[in-house]
């Protein structure tokens, strides 16, 4: 490093005085515009701000702004931003919150529930593209293999923050809720449904590996799992039309389904 | 050339909109589209299939006492060959202090070891990205432990650095507005051979004696006079790029600004040089 103690300690204070609104920082600072100085602590907020104020419009609406801005100003201090990218704050937000606000978590127990789900909508409308394994739009799936859109995600929550808003939510509703988060494939929104225990199953066994309806019914039986035939065709039909469903394939290059699935973990 | 910040705000209208924004190139900062997919990434590649790309980035942050951060380097160089970008920028200022971004542009102190450090760490990503780094002079609210002036300090770095320089004129009225010189003196104080493109923006007069450059506002007339009077200083052709983050405008409304930087363009280089077609690789 070619920087001297004394640059670096000016650099020091007024980052430090930009994080904290310390004015003990501030008084180091040598041949400043004091009124100029005060701005960058305001500009490097309002970034956090209109990041985070996007990111959780539900969470703001509930504790109110002056809240989250409370919130926001203790993240400032607090918290050293690791990511290069602005978008990806509300990611650590929602991590130094989990981590450090238990009171909040103690007193609005659906709180984390609502913070990932807000999160991760975001985190799936931006995130790389997945590639598929080849397919047709058009099959038989009781004969072709059958491929599941890669860029879904099942997400477990223990309050109903997808349907009820938080001030309705009493801990009368806790249960296990389980949504299946996709970007569809042609417009490449983010879309949310709530799903069964069934549904999951089935998603997993594509998810894993290509089949074909019998070759899903089969699987399932040998799990135990009670079974109605129509049920799952019914599924698959729709899952097909929303985009859950890409398509279909007579064959499967099993080497390519083994890529994607370690694309899908590193993101 | 005379270009325009892409933005997620105005993606989405320029693609369906396609011929109210006619300009020569566009550029981004790469730190909002490195792994980005889905919808933005589509509107993003029509758009590169369209138009060459620049880079401007934002989390250098050159001046920080921190080393550079290698895996940023490492994911920007494939950013930069994976959109075959023609040029990468970043700003003469620090934005990560130990190890913490602050996503905003801090003044560097203008000291005579910040040079060394920031030219040492501009060679770096030179050799690293085997390209020029082209450096912008940024605007800045309040001076830090100076014992230099603006100019002093950035034409060092220049000479020490070797590196380009990204001058935005914007940033030169705001300053001078905030510190009481001569806008045009410095430029003319500004070696000629090192200035490879210019931007302009909006600002915002905030109080009697500060101007916050916000990139939010229009252009106002004593810019587009400094950017007539650089170009015919200057008197070779330089790409030129509008930036507008915030309060964004209609595409309409863009046109007009970018119709009239283009207009003071032609009325100053292109009217008096051969260079119509040179091009602006680096």
């Amino acid at each position: 490093m070619l920087i001297q103690p004394s640059t670096y300690k000016q650099q020091s204070c007024l980052v430090e005085y930009i994080r904290t609104g310390n004015d003990i920082a501030l008084s180091q600072l040598k041949g400043i515009n004091r009124k100029g100085i005060h701005y960058y602590r305001e500009l490097v907020f309002n970034i956090l701000w209109d990041t985070i104020n996007n990111a959780y419009p539900i969470m703001t609406n509930f504790l109110s702004e002056d809240k989250m801005k409370e919130l926001t100003y203790d993240f400032l201090k607090n918290h050293k931003c690791q990511s290069y990218k602005v978008w990806e704050i509300s990611k650590e937000f929602k991590d130094y919150f989990i981590k450090n606000k238990k009171q909040f978590i103690k007193k609005y127990p659906f709180i984390k529930d609502l913070l990932l789900l807000e999160w991760i909508e975001i985190e799936f409308f931006m995130m790389k593209d997945i590639e598929s394994i080849p397919f047709n739009n058009t099959g038989n799936f009781l004969k072709d293999k059958i491929i599941l859109n890669p860029e879904i995600h099942i997400l477990s929550l223990n309050y109903p923050v997808h349907k009820k808003h938080p001030r309705e939510i009493s801990e009368n509703d806790k249960d296990n809720y389980f949504l299946l988060l996709y970007r569809h494939p042609t417009t490449k929104k983010v879309i949310f449904t709530e799903i069964n225990i069934l549904t999951i199953k089935i998603i997993e066994l594509l998810y894993y590996e290509p089949m074909n309806l019998d070759e899903i019914l089969n699987l399932l039986i040998k799990r135990n799992i009670i079974i109605d035939k129509k049920q799952i065709e019914s599924f698959i039909y729709q899952a097909y039309k929303n985009g859950i469903i890409l398509g279909f394939s007579k064959n499967i290059n099993r080497k390519k389904i083994n890529e994607n699935k370690k694309i899908f973990k590193s993101n | 050339m005379i270009g325009i910040g892409y933005r997620k705000d105005f993606a989405e209208e320029w693609a369906n909109k396609p011929d109210d924004l006619k300009v020569d190139f566009i550029e981004v900062a790469p730190e909002n589209w490195i792994d980005v997919g889905g919808y933005w990434k589509r509107l993003f590649l029509e758009k590169l299939e369209q138009y060459p790309l620049f880079l401007h980035g934002l989390s250098l942050s050159i001046g920080s006492p921190d080393t550079l951060d290698r895996k940023f380097l490492k994911k920007l160089k494939f950013f930069i060959k994976e959109t075959n970008a023609n040029v990468y920028s970043e700003h003469l200022s620090f934005s990560k202090f130990d190890n913490a971004h602050l996503h905003d542009l801090l003044p560097i102190p203008f000291t005579e070891d910040a040079i060394k450090h920031v030219s040492y760490k501009i060679k770096q990503v030179q050799e690293y990205l085997e390209r020029p780094l082209v450096i912008e002079n940024v605007s800045y609210y309040s001076p830090l432990a100076a014992e230099m002036t603006e100019i002093e300090f950035i034409n060092a770095i220049l000479k020490e650095s070797n590196c380009l320089l990204l001058l935005d004129v914007n940033n030169v009225y705001v300053n001078s507005f905030n510190h009481h010189y001569n806008a045009k003196e410095f430029i003319q104080q500004l070696p000629k051979d090192k200035i490879y493109y210019i931007h302009i923006a909006g600002h915002l007069l905030v109080s009697e004696d500060l101007i916050i450059d916000t990139h939010g506002e229009d252009i106002i007339d004593p810019v587009y006079e400094l950017l007539e009077f650089t170009l015919d200083w200057l008197k070779k052709p330089v790409p030129i790029l509008l930036e507008r983050d915030f309060n964004i405008p209609s595409l309409k409304d863009l046109q007009k600004e970018i119709n009239q930087i283009r207009s003071i363009y032609n009325k100053t280089i292109l009217n008096t040089t051969s260079y119509a077609n040179s091009t602006f690789n680096l």
